[in-house]
């Protein structure tokens, strides 16, 4: 149930709330190196902004992976895949960790979670890089540290079967229309596919985003925003009295914010979308290269630090592991 | 080191985890905590075992008084620990207890509590799908928790299949033991059918040694469904006609003689061959079983194995006299 879910509570943000976050994320990541950073070495470091776009290629990248992959997933999976990436990298930052390798995590944590079941190594099989036992050790590896990270709320809700029944919805409510409703699926999905490379999944309800695709569905098919604000009507409960006899009086204003909500979600999926030209990904692969060198020069001068002054305690920078209990004590 | 909880005891172990007695350092309170097993190397394979990643995605998302409180999860690199509310019993204990005696109001009690959690659960879209006495825990206070929830999954897609082997046989329904792939809330109603009668006989009503003898069990009781009784019978993948010895099954009033006619229904309604006429938990919890006297008892009067109902101790004590006396004078 979405009202009472983990999802509302919890992983439900602003554009505001994103963008600072994300600038949070960023901060921290340099200020961990910040002592061995030196004069006119600040720029190495990735902007927000870069580190956002780095997220959006592998999002893009993703999405031909998930519909390569075999058996072929629902796409449940893929959208509960994706927001555990975005809810991840509100806290991990890109240069921390690899967005190619947590996505294929999220991925198989996702098919876990919705009762999909593959088999590690047939998962791996999927994966075109890297060696299958390699690839497989990363995965596992970060499987706790995923759950952990989205302190173990996993269940996500998808707008895939509320855009069903909003759909069914119509279909038995709307009976006059003249034309097949079922024509407007294919670009609601598109809809669907151009949300999951946006932040829409981080700050709508799913049965709104799936409005919004149909919505998106109808203009798309050319059909009138008056189809939808009929449905709406119907739906909410607003009688087509002309006299106002049984109207709520709440519910036309009701319908109207919901109109003015869908529109925002549409301008947030719509204007989230920007493709990185062929030019700016190289530019930023190289950036992101230049870093990762960058970084092992600096944990190189931490390291120095730290032996210089004795070398006491844990060595700079190693996670902290809790030790195990281990079950036959 | 994670020293929040200290472990008190080991309380027992299942297939999947260890179950541990442990202290909450920071609350003071008692809790069970269950460390999932890894196992062999070979199903540690694929990573977090699937039956706690289940619980966890379910159990993160509701809280109910008749639901298992799941408190906190410890997860590491190889292990993962549920950190639940302590529960000192379950049904199973209680109903196997000799000395325990079950009063009509402590079962209506038991059936409340356990009706309310499933229906928070079906509520949300949830079938719990392994419903039996074992799986109903008790505490102290008499408060009963749905437990166990490596089985549980949400439904309602209506595209997606389910396997039929679950619920443990003596609580599975005829719709999964004839194979049905979609199924709904009915078959956690007919578990809790079978629960309220073996709080009534102290013994499962159904216990069949295999799926076949399930179904014949059931059907001595309650007689062969007919496809007028449940249209959709005999398209379910593993649909096979049972023949019984008796041609008319004996009146459930003969076989729960204590019971009283709204008790009757209620068991008649869970017990609705058509899934789809089944009752629900909440038309359960309507209907007039739960309206007439004995009332509910409160959940302190419960019995327990350790300890005896507020009311029933005054009664030993007095009676404790007597072999006392006897044995005086024997002596």
């Amino acid at each position: 149930m979405y009202s009472t879910s983990t999802q509302k509570k919890e992983w439900t943000f602003t554009a505001e709330q994103i963008d600072d976050q994300r600038q949070e994320v960023n901060q921290k990541f340099r200020e961990k190196y910040k002592d061995f950073v030196e004069e006119g070495e600040h720029e190495i470091f990735l902007t927000c902004q870069e580190e956002l776009s780095m997220q959006r290629i592998v999002e893009e990248a993703a999405l031909k992976f998930a519909d390569k992959f075999r058996p072929s997933i629902w796409p449940s999976v893929k959208w509960t895949a994706y927001a555990y990436f975005k809810r991840l990298f509100l806290k991990w930052s890109a240069c921390d960790n690899s967005p190619k390798l947590v996505i294929m995590a999220c991925f198989y944590l996702a098919m876990k979670i919705d009762e999909f079941f593959v088999t590690i190594d047939e998962f791996v099989g999927n994966l075109t890089t890297g060696n299958p036992s390699q690839n497989a050790e990363r995965i596992l590896a970060l499987e706790p540290e995923i759950m952990r990270e989205l302190d173990y709320n996993l269940t996500v809700h998808c707008p895939y079967r509320p855009f069903e029944g909003h759909l069914m919805e119509m279909k038995t409510r709307m009976l006059l229309l003249n034309f097949d409703l079922e024509s407007i699926r294919n670009d609601s999905q598109r809809f669907f596919q151009l949300a999951l490379q946006t932040d829409a999944l981080l700050m709508y309800p799913p049965s709104q985003i799936a409005l919004a695709a149909v919505k998106f569905g109808l203009k798309s098919q050319g059909k009138s925003n008056d189809v939808l604000r009929d449905f709406l009507n119907k739906l909410l409960g607003v009688e087509e009295d002309a006299w106002g006899g049984g109207v709520v009086p709440d519910a036309n204003t009701h319908v109207e914010k919901l109109l003015v909500k869908l529109e925002m979600i549409e301008n947030t999926v719509e204007g989230g979308t920007n493709k990185l030209s062929d030019d700016a990904v190289s530019n930023l692969q190289n950036r992101a290269g230049d870093l990762s060198n960058f970084l092992l020069i600096l944990d190189k001068r931490r390291n120095d630090k730290w032996q210089a002054e004795g070398g006491i305690g844990r060595p700079p920078g190693e996670k902290d592991e809790q030790p195990v209990d281990s079950d036959d004590e | 080191m994670n020293k929040r909880y200290e472990t008190i005891r080991h309380l027992g172990e299942g297939q999947f985890a260890n179950v541990y007695m442990a202290k909450d350092t920071e609350t003071g309170e008692t809790v069970a905590i269950k460390k999932i097993k890894l196992g062999s190397r070979d199903e540690a394979k694929d990573g977090i075992n699937r039956t706690a990643i289940r619980e966890i995605k379910l159990l993160k998302e509701i809280q109910h008084e008749n639901i298992i409180g799941l408190r906190d999860v410890i997860g590491h690199r190889t292990s993962i620990q549920l950190v639940f509310d302590f529960m000192e019993t379950d049904l199973e204990h209680v109903v196997q207890d000799q000395k325990i005696i079950l009063m009509p109001a402590h079962i209506k009690n038991i059936t409340m509590q356990t009706l309310l959690g499933l229906e928070f659960l079906h509520a949300h879209w949830i079938l719990h799908r392994d419903l039996k006495p074992n799986n109903l825990l008790m505490n102290t206070m008499g408060r009963v928790k749905l437990a166990d929830f490596g089985l549980a999954r949400f439904f309602g897609s209506p595209n997606r299949n389910y396997t039929h082997q679950v619920v443990t046989r003596w609580y599975r329904s005829p719709e999964l033991l004839y194979g049905a792939k979609s199924y709904g809330v009915g078959i956690d109603i007919w578990s809790v059918g079978c629960i309220l009668a073996e709080l009534l006989l102290r013994l499962p009503i159904f216990p069949g040694d295999s799926d076949i003898d399930q179904l014949v069990k059931i059907f001595n009781v309650l007689g062969c469904p007919t496809t007028e009784d449940w249209p959709t019978m005999t398209s379910l993948q593993s649909y096979i006609a049972v023949k019984t010895p008796n041609e008319e099954p004996p009146e459930l009033q003969f076989i729960f003689s204590a019971a009283g006619p709204e008790l009757i229904e209620l068991m008649k309604s869970m017990w609705t061959f058509d899934p789809a006429k089944r009752c629900t938990t909440t038309q359960a919890l309507q209907m007039d079983y739960f309206k007439v006297q004995p009332y509910c008892c409160l959940d302190e009067e419960l019995p327990h194995p350790n300890r005896q109902p507020a009311k029933r101790r005054k009664f030993e004590e007095k009676s404790e006299g007597g072999p006392g006396v006897r044995r005086l004078i024997f002596e």
